[in-house]
């Protein structure tokens, strides 16, 4: 009982800023702008929704379609690739396992705008594409596409550290077994692996598809059409350097937070499925 | 073997670095080609139907605002150019982009673009100078039209430091104003906006005494108030070419006591945003941008009787801030692509782009001729703190003289009047860290 | 069959497995870290060499890095200059955050794994700040820091104790509450033992608010992958809970707690966006870091070079290699002296 009425006060104090963003989202221009500020809106303005998806000239459905596309191709490339490198670094003996590991997690230890430039140079002169030659020039490369968008990211160091934890975590036992019948290692991570270590490969779908649905400024960086662009630059209409119209703008952010938590919904149930269905031992 | 593959392994991804080095420093070229002249401006058989690109940072209803203006122009220009908009997020985030775009590649025609990056670009050899366009016969500027900009803002474009060129051509821009609570200053007996500062701690003392009520807030950053404080009394806070301040002046110790009597006395409080002050009626006055004056007057509706006038001055001159950005254009290497941008340009600066603009946002136009048009002198008649802003402010706004060094005295007077401010320092102690900072400041500076 | 060709087709077979099979398994992803993340390290590393504005100025050899090191030094009266204070900053703000929220995290985590009625929704509700948006979430604290209207500031007042200035208040926190028990300080003591200013205290609170959601999945999903006939045994043995935890559940999932530890630490160094959003708000000028720079952060001064100054993206340029130095250092340490306990099978 002590523990339930912890939880539930914790929880009420995790939940306060989203309360926060879904009050506000209904008020007026005029009541958002109120302080000390109502706690509820007096007359909710549930126009304040239809106002705000389509308030872009390509509306927000249009967006969150570009968002989709992105967060979906990105998190599937991502997981493929992390789960190929994170097999390696677990499993497989090689020199240099640990200096190629602590290369990948040095990705992580740089600050983002340093990358920006190279990786808008290296976008634009991929060759022979967006018309350029073979050489990387005289077009735009993967400057304002989906591609663009995706590549760089797709290789995360985070999934691959949480993959490799997994995967070391399954006793070794597994594979002496297997091997004795001639497996192959493609066969024992698809077949075995991967079913055993399921939440983990939940956790990194989950943050994966919310890391590129929340990604703000490569997106910014590398479209220049407003018809590409992602969920994230259309919620920036709504705040600028002049002032932000708040009431629209927590309209669109409690929208485009929506994917995320049913997302969240379903990866959290397999959770528990996967514990039942899988009997995995620790 | 072994030895061979690691090496051969070395090699590859080494080689790749290299290459990948050499596209991204060999591609920060520029078309750093002599100046055009005025003829051959007048020369250029400019094609239908070049297409530019214009990156600016304006969301909200000044996006919306410049989506408009965009399209009306490709309506209705008569060259057929058509011009893509693009929004690039808040001023950081479209300076990333240029600079990446300077070096990958497809950088704009038309930027926005602040005097210290115009410097910037100008030392890089980036940026189009407008005499040129200006000068020319079939596509310049008339004598008329010059007289009709607003002297502040055309003043921006030719400054000093630019050495005689005009750089970039206006935006549209708004200014630092004194908003003030009619209704309060009634209640305490106060008869109008203060004319000195002397004036703005007799009301601020008045007010407290009469209502309880603090007579304003500021900022986190209260450098331009105290600029502001400094340029009203005749003084320009640093002269950027001879490494020299005005702050140990008397008019500077006199400022910066001034705003440790007001903290002191907790008159004035530091507040994250100070408009939200204002509103809410927690203060009297705010010293804010006249940009606000829009939104102010959807948030404030008919709670109290408000408007806006210039900050207190004590030279016959009176000065303020002047905010904002300019357009520049960006060395695409192409006349017409060039010609096209600045034609744009010139366009969006004029009375019926800038009446749109100043219609629809918190911006004052860039040229008097804007009052004249159907749609603002109605605006204007609907809301006349907008009109106040305009004619009692923003006429009298100019820049400070821009210099490499701006952004790092700014941060660090900044810093020094919190301290002042806090108590920490006092006025005379202040005045002179801050002047020997800046003068190494300016003097390490790579553009002096 | 020769012994000698049976030792060769073991040697062909041990190099498949040595160098052709890690390398194909390992391509795909160092290829594209290659390209979009490596790379621009060693190009920072040669940009930190130059004076640096739109391209190239002049090459300038260690000049970057003469001027952070004299800098770390030479603030004004004495006290660190810009770089020493942000590192001092990040330092606060990464042993603010990261312990808290991975201790919090995992007692949290280990609640919800417990069998109670609407598990679901109390995960959810834990779960939701990581989805909502940090401008949003920003927006919401300020305002509970609101010195003026704030809540917390009314709850301060119901009890007897002065208001606050939160968000505003650059001097340290420490003194101050020590004063508020009755405890003097000090003034002999150096200065960096005063902790971190009370503003950066605010900035930690919210970070760790808003990293929460993310660690407890991490572990959640570490814990729910234990046997749970291992605890039912331990249980029958009449372990106490506290004993669980700390002997038989911590164990188990140390590759998961391992792991957050790194991650946290990281991205702790690399905070931005939390900074960002509490102290840059209001009006023009008022840069992220107020104040008095009391929650500057390596990589907000890293953007304020970047961005705000001349010619400065090589200076900028050798912030972040200090930057990735202090990290990587930090991070081989962690590995060095915890991995060692790591239980991974």
């Amino acid at each position: 009982m002590v523990l339930y009425t912890a939880l539930i006060a914790g929880a009420m104090v995790m939940l306060f800023p989203f309360f926060w963003m879904v009050s506000s989202s209904l008020k007026t221009f005029q009541e958002v702008n109120l302080s000390p500020p109502t706690l509820l809106p007096t007359d909710p303005q549930w126009a304040n929704y239809a106002e705000a998806w389509g308030s872009p000239p390509s509306g927000f459905g249009r967006y969150f379609f570009n968002s989709l596309v992105v967060a979906v191709v990105g998190t599937a490339i991502q997981l493929f690739t992390g789960i190929m490198a994170a097999y390696a670094f677990a499993r497989l003996k090689f020199r240099f396992n640990n200096l190629l590991f602590m290369l990948v997690l040095a990705t992580m230890m740089i600050p983002f705008e340093t990358r920006i430039v190279p990786n808008y140079v290296l976008i634009r002169q991929i060759p022979l594409v967006g018309g350029n030659s073979i050489f990387g020039e005289g077009g735009s490369g993967l400057y304002d596409t989906y591609a663009g968008m995706i590549l760089p990211g797709v290789a995360s160091a985070f999934a691959v550290f949480l993959l490799r934890q997994a995967f070391m975590a399954v006793p070794r036992d597994y594979w002496d077994a297997l091997r004795m019948d001639g497996a192959s290692h493609w066969t024992f991570l698809w077949r075995v692996l991967i079913p055993m270590t399921m939440p983990a490969v939940l956790t990194v779908v989950l943050f994966g598809f919310i890391g590129r649905w929340n990604e703000l400024l490569w997106p910014l960086i590398a479209t220049q059409s407003e018809s590409i662009r992602p969920v994230q630059l259309g919620l920036m209409l709504f705040s600028g350097d002049e002032g932000s119209l708040y009431h629209l703008l927590m309209a669109a952010t409690t929208l485009v937070a929506v994917p995320g938590i049913i997302f969240f919904l379903f990866v959290q149930r397999r959770f528990i499925e996967g514990l039942t269905a899988f009997g995995v031992k620790g | 073997m072994n030895m061979i593959k690691k090496s051969a392994l070395t090699f590859f991804f080494l080689a790749g670095t290299l290459l990948l080095t050499s596209c991204g420093l060999g591609a920060a070229t520029s078309s750093g080609e002599a100046a055009v002249s005025a003829a051959n401006i007048d020369d250029i058989d400019l094609p239908t139907g070049v297409e530019i690109d214009f990156w600016h940072i304006q969301a909200t209803v000044y996006g919306e605002a410049i989506t408009e203006m965009v399209q009306e122009f490709n309506a209705t220009n008569e060259w057929g150019i058509v011009v893509n908009e693009s929004f690039k997020g808040s001023y950081q985030e479209l300076n990333q982009a240029v600079r990446a775009s300077l070096a990958g590649g497809g950088a704009p025609d038309v930027s926005m673009a602040y005097e210290n990056d115009v410097l910037e670009y100008v030392a890089n050899d980036v940026i189009v100078p407008l005499d040129a366009y200006l000068d020319s016969d079939q596509f310049g500027v008339s004598k008329d039209d010059f007289a009709d900009l607003v002297d502040g803002v055309l003043a921006r474009q030719q400054v000093d430091a630019y050495k005689g060129l005009t750089l970039s051509w206006p935006h549209g821009n708004s200014s630092m104003g004194l908003y003030y609570n009619a209704d309060l200053f009634e209640t305490a007996g106060i008869d109008g906006p203060p004319t000195s500062w002397d004036e703005f701690l007799d009301q601020a003392r008045q007010l407290k005494d009469t209502t309880g009520l603090a007579y304003s807030a500021m900022g986190p950053a209260k450098n331009g108030i105290y600029y502001n404080m400094l340029r009203s009394k005749g003084i320009t806070p640093f002269d950027a070419v001879a490494a020299t301040t005005e702050f140990t002046s008397p008019e500077s110790i006199e400022s910066l006591e001034l705003l440790a009597a007001l903290f002191k006395d907790e008159l004035v409080y530091t507040a994250t945003d100070t408009e939200q002050e204002f509103t809410n009626e927690r203060t009297a006055t705010e010293i804010g941008t006249t940009a606000r004056t829009s939104t102010k007057i959807d948030q404030i509706g008919d709670k109290f009787e408000w408007s806006v006038a210039l900050t207190p001055q004590e030279t016959d001159e009176p000065i303020t801030q002047l905010f904002g950005g300019n357009h520049v254009i960006l060395a695409s290497g192409e006349p017409e692509q060039e010609l096209a941008a600045w034609l744009f340009m010139r366009w969006f600066a004029d009375t019926d782009a800038q009446s749109i603009y100043a219609a629809r946002t918190g911006y004052s136009p860039a040229v008097k001729s804007a009052l004249d048009t159907a749609l603002l002198s109605a605006d204007y008649g609907e809301n006349p703190q907008k009109a106040d802003a305009f004619k009692s402010v923003f006429v009298n706004a100019q820049i400070m003289p821009p210099t490499a060094a701006g952004n790092a005295i700014d941060d660090m007077v900044t810093g020094v009047l919190e301290e002042v401010v806090l108590g920490w320092v006092t006025p005379q102690e202040a005045a002179e860290r801050m002047d020997a900072e800046a003068a190494s400041l300016l003097q390490a500076s790579p553009q002096n | 069959m020769s012994a000698e060709i049976i030792m060769r087709r073991r040697s062909k077979q041990r190099r498949k497995e040595r160098i052709w099979l890690p390398a194909l398994y390992l391509a795909p992803t160092l290829l594209l870290m290659w390209a979009f993340d490596i790379y621009p390290i060693f190009l920072s590393a040669w940009m930190s060499l130059w004076r640096w504005g739109i391209k190239a100025e002049e090459f300038i050899g260690l000049d970057n890095y003469k001027r952070v090191f004299e800098d770390i030094g030479s603030g004004p009266g004495g006290a660190t200059g810009e770089v020493g204070n942000s590192l001092l900053v990040t330092a606060f703000y990464v042993i603010g955050t990261v312990p808290v929220t991975i201790i919090i995290a995992f007692v949290i985590a280990n609640m919800l794994n417990s069998k109670i009625r609407f598990s679901g929704i109390l995960r959810t509700a834990y779960f939701v700040p990581y989805v909502t948006s940090t401008v949003a979430a920003g927006l919401a604290f300020v305002w509970l820091l609101n010195p003026q209207i704030g809540v917390l500031n009314s709850a301060l007042e119901s009890v007897g104790l002065p208001p606050q200035q939160w968000l505003l208040d650059p001097e340290p926190a420490a003194p101050k509450v020590l004063a508020a028990l009755g405890i003097g300080w000090s003034e002999s003591l150096p200065e960096f033992l005063e902790g971190p200013s009370v503003a950066l205290v605010c900035v930690i609170a919210f970070s760790v608010w808003n990293s929460l959601g993310f660690a407890v999945v991490i572990i959640l999903a570490g814990l729910i992958t234990i046997d749970p006939q291992v605890k039912e045994a331990a249980r029958m043995d009449g372990v106490n809970s506290w004993q669980m935890a700390t002997r038989i559940t911590m164990p188990l999932v140390s590759p998961t707690l391992f792991l957050l530890l790194i991650v946290s630490t990281i991205s702790a160094f690399q905070s931005f966006n939390e900074v960002y959003v509490l102290t840059s708000g209001g009006g023009y000028g008022a840069g992220a870091g107020s104040p008095l720079d009391s929650t500057l952060t390596l990589p907000v001064l890293i953007f304020r070079h970047l961005y705000e100054r001349p010619s400065s993206v090589g200076f900028a340029a050798a912030l972040s290699m200090l930057l990735f130095v202090v990290v990587l250092g930090v991070v081989l340490l962690q590995f060095r002296l915890a991995e060692r306990r790591v239980h991974y099978e």
